[in-house]
């Protein structure tokens, strides 16, 4: 029988905020704050069926209570295990409007076509002016 | 078996990438009767959305380049555990452009003549003069957008204009301004312009990832094959092609296929035989052909088919920055690209050289990762550090190598691995080579150079990885001479004359730039040369 999210609601309770924290100093709030546990996690597990068996694999395993140091406990997890634990949370964080926003990423928009020729010619012209630099064979 | 036989045609493609959708608008266009036939289908370019919130989370899952990885349907295992890189691909109309960064290069002229300059390799049976109306023609078809000029090419411009330039572009070329090195604006096979039915890019920068959502990236499934079926090319999808048949003479009859979604055989009769399957899929078909008449596989009296590969060495450095600019953004291909070191430098121990690229570094799930950063972001308060550092404020310089011709670098049949239709899998074996090791440590210091000067903080060199093998060449190498060689001058098998190979896996040598210029170029030459030889052409009196 599969794990559901509720099975391992307890585990991702500390280990988002463990994974992530808040960082005030760069304006960057916890996974937990920026809504991973609630919203964001459940959404990526969705958008990846083909991996998320894996996570609830992984994340069942761990304590259900808070370990006496999270991150140092997370940090002990095998790294190719912490790369899918990882991938899913950071995953979820990154696709939170607030955190785009906070990281300064406006998402893969569509820009003006608007070269400035001018420029793009000034900035060619000294190495035109080195001349031919290919091997005449 | 449940066989059925097809009507005749003047041409059967084998593959319908670059090479297959070229060569068979030129044969169309001459009034040759063609079909193509394709393993996989057309792409899905609604399975993923970069619009959506978890789109970086998705972008590798349908569209993985590793194929090995991605396994859909079209997709046959490879064998690689004797590989130092994994080969990428993808089998669907338009092949490998579907994926590809679609940067554009030409070869330069010493490109070709790599053994009479430094004793390596191989020459080409022909040289740049040779390939540049071609060169000139596909980049016409493919919408290829840059700058003319640059002087480390023989002259020639792009059809359509370059992209704005960007932020971290303007860096470094003052950087190299300072230092005297070459840099020019990237050549793409990217419209920037409204274009023979394709739309201006937007820089949105999923190029590859998995594939241009705004039809500006020129993939020969939107550049080629809406026109190829306007002038009566049958493509026909889901057809894997499991052998050439030949008759008692020697000369090429045809291909079977299997029809993947009914599981039946069939055979395709043909005048003459393409084969476009990439520099592992050509291979396999033509070693998969083994015959009383053809022991060894079919046009390998040389036993030359699957020697030679060639994956290019590549490395990348990143460089980190204290401003914020859109490192996110496209071009994916390359903003622009150095050719200050592609030829041999003196007194550094090894031949040959690199072309550097310069590209963005994606978005911010891009970030955490141990490549191409050399470490992981880390948890608790060093993630958002490290991202912080990484995402917005970095750039890279993509290295690709000349790759050295070496007969024990290889595609063979797997003795036990079958693909879903049991047709005999390939076993690539590859081995990076002293050569390669020092070409990419001494580019990769020299890049770092580069970034520093543009003003860099702190510089990144990827640690090695496998997952490198973009460009597949050299396996069904071309030459003059039949003893050495599987296919002349233009893609005809010394053993088989009715037998042709278009595709990456003929060039004699790989050159330091992304390669499907030249393999498109190669493509139109021969189609070429096809058309004006028809009537001289040798054919098996069954498909006369």
């Amino acid at each position: 029988m599969s794990t559901t999210y509720e099975e391992i609601r307890a585990q991702l309770g500390w280990l988002c905020d463990a994974m992530i924290p808040g960082d005030s100093e760069l304006g960057m709030p916890s996974a937990r704050a920026a809504g991973v546990l609630e919203t964001l996690l459940p959404r990526a597990l969705k958008a990846r069926p083909d991996l998320a068996p894996r996570f609830y694999e992984i994340v069942s395993r761990l304590p259900a209570e808070t370990p006496r140091d999270p991150l140092a406990f997370v940090n002990a997890i095998p790294v190719e295990e912490m790369d899918v634990v990882g991938r899913f949370v950071a995953g979820a964080y990154f696709s939170g409007e607030e955190v785009s926003k906070k990281l300064g990423f406006t998402g893969f928009q569509a820009l003006p076509m608007n070269p400035d020729y001018d420029e793009i010619m000034e900035t060619v012209e000294p190495i035109v002016a080195r001349g031919p630099c290919y091997v005449k064979v | 078996m449940n066989t059925g036989t097809k009507d005749i045609v003047d041409a059967v493609i084998v593959g319908s990438g670059p090479s297959g959708a070229i060569a068979a608008r030129r044969l169309a266009e001459a009034g040759l009767s063609v079909v193509c036939l394709e393993q996989g289908e057309y792409p899905n370019y609604t399975s993923i959305n970069f619009d959506e919130p978890t789109f970086e989370l998705k972008r590798d899952q349908v569209f993985s380049w590793y194929p090995n990885r991605r396994m859909n349907a079209a997709d046959y295992p490879i064998n690689d555990e004797e590989s130092d890189v994994a080969p990428f691909m993808w089998n669907g109309v338009g092949g490998s452009s579907v994926i590809y960064a679609a940067a554009w290069h030409r070869f330069q002229p010493s490109n070709f003549r790599v053994k009479t300059l430094d004793g390596v390799g191989a020459d080409w049976p022909l040289t740049y003069d040779d390939l540049a109306p071609y060169y000139a023609r596909a980049e016409e078809q493919m919408s290829v957008s840059g700058v003319g000029g640059d002087p480390s090419y023989p002259p020639f411009d792009p059809p359509l204009p370059p992209m704005p330039m960007g932020v971290i572009d303007k860096k470094l070329f003052a950087a190299h301004k300072r230092l005297g090195w070459h840099i020019w604006p990237g050549t793409n096979a990217i419209a920037t312009v409204k274009h023979n039915g394709m739309n201006p890019c937007v820089r949105r920068g999923a190029c590859m990832a998995p594939a241009c959502f705004d039809g500006a990236k020129g993939s020969v499934d939107r550049t080629h094959w809406p026109t190829n079926i306007k002038l009566g090319v049958k493509l026909v999808q889901r057809a894997r092609v499991s052998r050439v048949e030949t008759d008692a003479a020697g000369l090429a009859t045809g291909v079977t296929y299997i029809d993947r979604e009914t599981g039946k055989t069939h055979f395709q009769a043909g005048r003459i035989v393409i084969v476009s399957a990439n520099g592992i899929g050509s291979p396999r078909i033509l070693l998969n052909s083994h015959s009383a008449k053809f022991p060894k596989g079919l046009a390998n009296s040389s036993d030359m088919v699957g020697r030679h590969l060639m994956m290019h060495p590549h490395g990348m450095v990143m460089g980190l920055f204290d401003d914020h600019f859109d490192s996110w953004q496209g071009p994916t291909g390359q903003r622009a690209y150095s050719q200050q070191f592609t030829e041999t430098q003196p007194g550094v121990g090894f031949v040959r050289g690199a072309k550097w690229q310069l590209m963005g570094t994606g978005g911010p799930l891009g970030t955490i990762g141990v490549w191409p950063w050399g470490k992981r972001a880390g948890w608790g308060a060093e993630f958002h550090k490290t991202v912080h550092k990484r995402f917005g404020r970095s750039a890279m310089w993509s290295i690709i190598g000349e790759d050295l011709p070496n007969p024990e670098n290889r595609v063979v049949i797997d003795p036990i691995l079958k693909d879903a239709d049991g047709i005999p899998a390939p076993k690539v074996i590859y081995r990076c080579d002293d050569n390669s090791r020092k070409l990419v440590k001494w580019h990769e210091e020299h890049a770092a150079i580069s970034m520093r000067e543009a003003g860099a903080y702190e510089t990144v060199i990827a640690p090695d990885s496998r997952e490198t093998g973009w460009h597949i060449l050299g396996s069904v190498r071309m030459g003059a001479d039949p003893a050495t060689s599987v296919v002349d001058g233009f893609g005809r098998a010394h053993d088989v004359p009715n037998l042709f190979v278009m595709d990456g896996s003929v060039m004699p040598t790989s050159g330091p730039v992304n390669p499907t210029g030249t393999v498109a170029a190669l493509a139109l030459r021969n189609a070429e040369a096809i058309v004006n030889s028809r009537r001289d052409q040798k054919v098996s009196s069954k498909v006369a």
